[in-house]
């Protein structure tokens, strides 16, 4: 594993979009924390829990998570070029002729997925901490609520598999990359549509949208709750448990898709 | 050992085409082994399967006498159509890839030692993207190289390059092959794979059509330049000799073919039996792209 992992430093290290994408998530998703944290108190007010304080322990958490992963798509799109490169370049193929088996090479494609979300995770844990350190006024623990943190963890590996699993079908980075963006647009329009017609419950269990439920707007619970005594046509949201487990069996789906895809076609 | 590669009973089709037909071939150690045929004859498609990166629909090859590939891949250097490399990185950095994938020790050494050898060193820190084709095809020889393998497979090495890369591509592989590789190649410039191999296999439609040492295949027949004061007579006495066959008439003679054990002196009797005397005869060189188009036009 070790050799697969330097494999993929020395081949990512000189990639002037990874630096690029890595650095505007770097600057913009604290902005985004600060700014989604600042629209939740100053224009939901009617919604806000008693106890609400946005950038302090616990509630800096699902701000957090929810704000960092407007970015996903952003490193589905990055996830996109660093497959696609391979087939683009034949690299993939060079690899396997050079002395990688079919599965190392696959393999390393999934560390590669699984060390950007150990990277952007952590740096949304050490974004979340910070504000929370420093505007953290109440007795509330570091650790109230971190959990958010795991479930943004699962979540940006969810994107990651869609966007391997796209890339492996179509191969042409243009394609995979436009399948990706349009795949968020056509299932909320779906979803949309279902909602409409009082099947709010098929939308749950849509992939994308089960992934994005992971990180919920962090008052969605309230929200819902406004809108049931309202109108009563309201998004089904599943338990978190089985949310979870559905993410879960969706990502192992997708990467195993791609994996056999792969190991079966001709390279 | 001797035997480096055989293969057995090979077969491969995309979809209604036939790429490859029951392949039987054998390659021994220290020759330089081309692959001849025209494109779509299924050169690549049996460098693919051989490489691993292709999957045979029938058959069987092992390199090394039983051995896997997964076994071998450490004795074999390959470069399959183009070369591939990341454009964005340099010489070195492209090498130290393959370096960590074949898991070498001391890989600066290795990489001064094969750059220098194909004359890249002092480009090393050149972008991939930025060399020329005959520097990617060197590139991609120093990276097959790297591990000093037994054997060396190249697809169409000169493929695309100008006479001056052509000429130091050819030189590197004889130099390679001096110190006793294997090397098999796969090409469709017959000027090439005869100035190079020792042994030849020419595929046609997926298919061997044949396969031997060079001398054996351009000695199988005997090609003569014949004429006399009337060429037509001469061609409608030809037709009539059955050990004599028009290869083609030319504004300067008719080339003819025969067995290799028949002589001019046989031939001139033979054509002077039937009433038409000769004012010419010599034995034209027979070169790989006659011998090639004569076995591919069979």
């Amino acid at each position: 594993m070790k050799k697969l992992i330097r494999i993929e430093y020395l081949k990512l290290r000189k990639l002037k979009s990874l630096r690029a994408i890595f650095l505007i998530y770097a600057v913009i998703s604290p902005l985004a924390i600060y700014a989604i944290s600042s629209f939740i108190t100053n224009f939901m007010g009617p919604f806000l829990p008693k106890d609400w304080s946005a950038l302090q322990f616990p509630d800096v958490w699902p701000i957090a998570v929810y704000a960092s992963s407007y970015f996903n798509v952003m490193m589905g799109v990055l996830a996109v070029i660093v497959i696609s490169n391979e087939y683009n370049y034949k690299t993939f193929r060079q690899h396997v002729i050079d002395g990688l088996s079919i599965r190392q090479a696959i393999f390393s494609k999934f560390l590669v997925l699984l060390s950007f979300s150990l990277i952007i995770t952590l740096y949304t844990f050490i974004t979340g901490l910070i504000f929370g350190l420093v505007n953290t006024t109440s007795d509330a623990t570091v650790l109230e609520g971190v959990e958010s943190i795991a479930y943004y963890f699962l979540q940006t590996l969810c994107y990651f598999s869609f966007a391997f699993f796209l890339t492996v079908l179509l191969r042409k980075t243009a394609v995979s990359i436009t399948i990706f963006i349009l795949s968020f647009i056509s299932e909320t329009i779906l979803g949309l549509i279902l909602a409409y017609g009082g099947f709010q419950l098929i939308y749950a269990f849509m992939p994308l949208n089960a992934f994005s439920k992971l990180t919920p707007f962090p008052i969605l619970k309230e929200m819902i709750a406004a809108g049931q005594e309202r109108s009563g046509n309201v998004p089904y949201i599943l338990d978190t448990p089985i949310n979870f487990a559905l993410c879960l069996a969706y990502m192992l789906v997708f990467f195993l898709i791609a994996y056999f895809t792969l190991k079966k076609r001709d390279l | 050992m001797n035997e480096i590669l055989s293969t057995s009973g090979l077969k491969k089709s995309y979809k209604n085409t036939h790429a490859l037909k029951d392949l039987n071939i054998s390659v021994q150690k220290g020759q330089i082994y081309g692959i001849l045929g025209p494109n779509g004859s299924g050169k690549t498609t049996t460098l693919g399967i051989l490489l691993g990166v292709i999957k045979p629909d029938a058959g069987d090859f092992n390199w090394f006498e039983n051995g896997s590939l997964d076994e071998n891949r450490q004795n074999i250097g390959a470069l399959l159509e183009t070369p591939n490399f990341y454009p964005y990185l340099n010489a070195v950095d492209n090498l130290k890839i393959v370096a960590e994938i074949k898991s070498l020790k001391n890989i600066s050494v290795r990489i001064q030692k094969v750059l220098e050898r194909v004359d890249l060193w002092e480009r090393r820190k050149t972008k991939f993207k930025a060399f020329s084709l005959g520097m990617k095809q060197r590139l991609a020889i120093a990276s097959a190289i790297l591990a000093d393998p037994e054997v060396l497979v190249l697809d169409e090495p000169t493929n695309g390059l100008d006479p001056q890369g052509i000429a130091e591509i050819r030189s590197l592989i004889l130099n390679i092959a001096k110190e006793g590789k294997t090397i098999i190649i796969a090409s469709h410039i017959l000027d090439e794979i005869e100035k190079m191999c020792t042994h030849v296999a020419i595929l046609k439609d997926g298919s061997l059509i044949t396969e031997g040492t060079l001398d054996e295949l351009m000695l199988q027949e005997k090609i003569l330049k014949i004429n006399a004061d009337n060429p037509q007579k001469l061609l409608d006495c030809i037709a009539e000799i059955t050990d004599i066959n028009l290869v083609r008439s030319e504004d300067d003679g008719i080339l003819i073919s025969v067995n290799e054990k028949t002589s001019a002196a046989q031939v001139n009797q033979m054509i002077a039996e039937k009433g038409i005397y000769l004012n010419a005869l010599a034995v034209h060189r027979k070169n790989l792209e006659s011998t090639f188009l004569e076995i591919i036009n069979q």
